[in-house]
């Protein structure tokens, strides 16, 4: 119950403009770690070893060590700062292919 | 382009247990071994929306849950060493150790920060050249390639302030733990979707192989544990047992492969001790020898008192699938998330944290905030 205190406090005082980052930043507090939330993101530049990745509009700095391979515009499985995986495009829309099949 | 957001629609998921539904012809006992599936299956209400005669255990896959206590205690006393900055992920602060928590040593005093990923440790031993960093490494085969990445950042830059206090665990071992040591029966393993993302799938042959158990490696969201489900329940059916993914789109056969140089680089593997199962054969990685300059257990010498369990918490026995939350008598009572007595009440990812927040209906008394 503190939680829901502190966001609606929060998003009182600041402007409207701001709200989702301060809903964000909600959200952190309340989950201050994810250790194994590995998350897609779009990879949107790269500079050297790291590369910024775009969560929906949240912007992070990430390790690309990991996935060589990634080119600016692959979505990424990231966890804890770094890339761990080039999401398969092609096998998401297979799977969800089967899926339409599985429940015909 | 690929509509992401298909792996969350209500009308699949309905369809998809309507399917479960008619697959489920006996009592049958499921474990998912990862926690973030943990907290999927309670979060999206999958866990309620079974049929009854389903049942999901949770397993030893929360990296905060199966840390020993006296694990806790070793990084508590390091911490109490002059010059030493303690980084760890958040998870790890609320850990009760035998007599205090790494928050609590931090509101006396002690230098201990919380980070989002070991490069962030890297980057304070670099800016802070007077303190020695120690960044506390738990997790599984997923976060054990991304801090092999930093130690080897760190010896090729010559930072010679940040160390790594290595209990990092293996999975596969784990799960046989489990199976040799465990209570119950088990009909069928959803296997985490992370972990075999970098290790692959063929790590886990010897479940189907040896113990003719059905195996699923599964994605985070709904659509993805429910498809699992039902994979799960048609092997059942069949009865031949295999391996299957079903999270193609990120768990290839072979695993990341760059991700399994880089710890095969860095890390060996040694046996551990596991919170609950105890000590497992070849399940834990330690630093290889030419990382010895940053090995908190070649560098710092920690003598540590005797650890003692918090008293009448059941984790240990909720983590090999032997019960299930509400089966503890401090559960919702004394132990909460808010004053937590043991890991899995602690973790966002542990099973009685998960159960708390999303699963068992609450009576009156026993809201404490």
């Amino acid at each position: 119950m503190k939680e829901i205190k502190i966001n609606l406090r929060l998003s009182v005082i600041r402007p409207v403009g701001t709200e989702i980052c301060v809903q964000l930043k909600c959200f952190l507090k309340k989950n201050p770690v994810d250790m194994c939330l590995a998350i897609p993101g779009r990879l949107i530049s790269v500079e050297g070893e790291k590369g910024v990745v775009d969560f929906r509009g949240v912007k992070r700095k990430v390790v690309l060590t990991l996935i060589p391979d990634v080119k600016v515009g692959d979505f990424v499985i990231v966890h804890a700062g770094f890339g761990i995986q080039i999401l398969d495009e092609t096998e998401a829309k297979e799977t969800l292919d089967l899926l339409d099949e599985l429940v015909q | 382009m690929v509509n992401l957001d298909k792996f969350r629609d209500s009308k699949i998921a309905k369809n998809l247990l309507k399917k479960i539904d008619s697959l489920v012809t006996s009592p049958l006992s499921f474990m998912e071994v990862c926690g973030t599936h943990t907290v999927a299956i309670s979060q999206f209400g999958i866990r309620n929306a079974l049929p009854s005669n389903l049942k999901f255990l949770s397993g030893p896959g929360c990296p905060v849950c199966v840390t020993p206590i006296s694990e806790i205690d070793h990084i508590i006393e390091l911490g109490e060493k002059k010059d030493i900055v303690i980084t760890t992920f958040g998870d790890m602060m609320r850990v009760p150790g035998s007599h205090s928590t790494l928050e609590k040593e931090r509101a006396k005093g002690r230098d201990i920060r919380v980070v989002y990923s070991s490069m962030d440790a890297l980057n304070i031993a670099e800016i802070e050249g007077d303190k020695k960093i120690v960044f506390v490494g738990v997790g599984f085969e997923t976060t054990s390639p991304t801090v092999a990445v930093t130690i080897r950042k760190a010896k090729e830059k010559g930072v010679h302030n940040f160390y790594v206090f290595s209990r990092f665990k293996l999975i596969p071992p784990a799960i046989k733990g489990v199976l040799e040591m465990g209570k119950n029966r088990i009909d069928g393993f959803l296997l985490p979707g992370h972990v075999s993302t970098i290790i692959g799938s063929h790590r886990y042959d010897f479940i189907p192989k040896d113990y003719q158990i059905p195996c699923v490696i599964g994605g985070f969201e709904p659509i993805d544990i429910l498809h699992s489900i039902v994979l799960l329940l048609e092997q059942f059916k069949r009865g031949r047992f295999k391996v299957d993914i079903q999270y193609r789109r990120s768990v290839k056969e072979e695993g990341n492969l760059e991700a399994i140089k880089i710890l095969e680089e860095v890390f060996e593997v040694k046996d551990t001790d596991w919170r609950g199962i105890g000590r497992i054969k070849k399940s834990g990685l330690e630093l290889k020898a030419r990382y010895n300059f940053c090995d908190v257990d070649k560098v710092f010498k920690v003598k540590i008192k005797q650890s003692r369990e918090p008293k009448g918490c059941i984790c240990g026995e909720i983590l090999m699938g032997n019960k299930l939350p509400q089966d503890c008598v401090l559960f919702g009572k004394k132990c909460t998330p808010h004053s937590p007595v043991g890991p899995c009440m602690v973790s966002s990812e542990g099973a009685c944290s998960a159960y708390y927040k999303y699963d068992v209906p609450r009576t009156n008394t026993e809201h404490h905030f």
